[in-house]
């Protein structure tokens, strides 16, 4: 595949579209599981995978060979995404107005399958959005891509330093979010048995 | 009292490096002791279980297709504003030498004598400069007619036809083979 990769992106280099669609029929997955981690909607996921293969094919003159095409390609990704976000939290848009949790393609055909895996990536994705824009991706590259620390550094232009007190912040902050969320769900559990008992006393 | 504080043991809890048999004892001491530790712990474990299950998101059918759709519809965007800049220069550049055009003729139409009788004289001096060319170049021909045999124009004249014979030969073929056509194909 390596020299597929290559030979796509020499002749994407020279102009060629149809040499760089099949980098993204390849890359597509990676770039949009990225997007829709960090922004937390599949339309907005699948423009923002959009934008960043639009400007990876813009500009693949100044892709250094040297370094793997995926993380240059999940670099512009993520730092799309951060902008995003950025702006979405400049504009103070309301819960309300947030886009809807639309449905996640699962290629599971039992239901009870396809539900509980909706429930798995809503927690996931709760959980994610309890992070900054910059801890979300460090998370995203480290447990999905398993990138090292020296890689999420390349791809996110941080320090090592820097990211590990990045994922350290985060991992923190999830565990937190995960035992609030418990606690909520607690009292709501309460709150619903009290309401069921009351006639009864 | 501990020997260390909550950020050391938080960072030993939320840490993917392997703990010594030592440390690990250590940690699990502080565990039993500490409430808010052995709560933290347990949220990770579960935040890092969520994690580890969660799968790579595919996009809806058709993403490669669309791409190329977008990607389509960006190249003509960056050419009509390509076409667009281009005629706003020409129009402007030609705007703006028709207003110096027109600034240096306001004077010719104020009072047009002075340069009528300049254009007259510039016209009469070209037409001179003209027949006096044109007499030494006849006068060249003849020269150079008197010095090349009769049988070198006739050679010179059958060389130049089989020149263009072979020109439109290939010319014809070139068209028959539709070889334009599919290069030009290629270059869209």
């Amino acid at each position: 595949m390596e020299h597929v990769e290559a030979l796509c992106i020499a002749m994407a280099q020279h102009g060629d579209a149809e040499a760089f669609a099949r980098l993204v029929d390849f890359y597509q997955t990676p770039v949009y599981n990225l997007c829709h981690r960090m922004l937390g909607d599949s339309g907005e996921a699948e423009d923002a995978a959009q934008e960043a293969f639009l400007r990876a094919y813009k500009n693949i003159l100044r892709y250094d060979d040297k370094r793997p095409f995926a993380t240059w390609l999940l670099s512009i990704a993520a730092h799309y995404c951060i902008d995003q976000l950025r702006k979405r939290r400049m504009n103070i848009v309301s819960v309300e107005d947030l886009p809807p949790q639309t449905e996640l393609p699962d290629p599971t055909p039992n239901p009870e399958s396809v539900v509980s895996g909706r429930e798995q990536q809503s927690r996931v994705q709760a959980l994610l959005n309890s992070l900054s824009e910059v801890d979300r991706a460090v998370v995203v590259m480290y447990y999905w891509y398993e990138y090292s620390y020296e890689e999420i550094a390349q791809t996110l232009d941080l320090t090592v330093s820097a990211v590990k007190s990045r994922l350290h912040r985060a991992r923190r902050s999830m565990a937190e979010a995960w035992t609030g969320d418990q606690r909520q769900t607690a009292l709501m559990e309460a709150g619903n048995h009290g309401e069921i008992r009351s006639p009864v006393f | 009292m501990e020997k260390f504080d909550h950020p050391y043991f938080e960072a030993r809890l939320l840490s993917d490096a392997a703990l010594s048999p030592d440390e690990s004892q250590e940690l699990q001491r502080h565990l039993q002791v500490c409430e808010a530790c052995s709560q933290l712990a347990i949220a990770w474990n579960q935040v890092r279980a969520e994690l580890r299950a969660a799968t790579l998101l595919a996009p809806p059918e058709g993403f490669t297709q669309r791409w190329k759709i977008r990607q389509e519809l960006v190249r003509r965007q960056q050419h009509r504003r390509q076409v667009l800049v281009t005629l706003v220069f020409s129009v402007g550049g030609a705007a703006l030498l028709f207003l110096i055009l027109g600034l240096l003729a306001l004077p010719l139409l104020i009072s047009p004598r002075p340069a009528l009788l300049v254009i007259v004289y510039q016209l009469t001096t070209f037409f001179s400069a003209a027949s006096d060319a044109a007499e030494i170049a006849r006068t060249l021909a003849r020269a150079v007619g008197n010095l090349v045999p009769p049988t070198l124009w006739v050679g010179l004249a059958v060389a130049a036809a089989g020149l263009l014979i072979i020109w439109v030969a290939a010319m014809l073929r070139l068209l028959k083979t539709g070889r334009v056509s599919v290069w030009n194909d290629q270059r869209r």
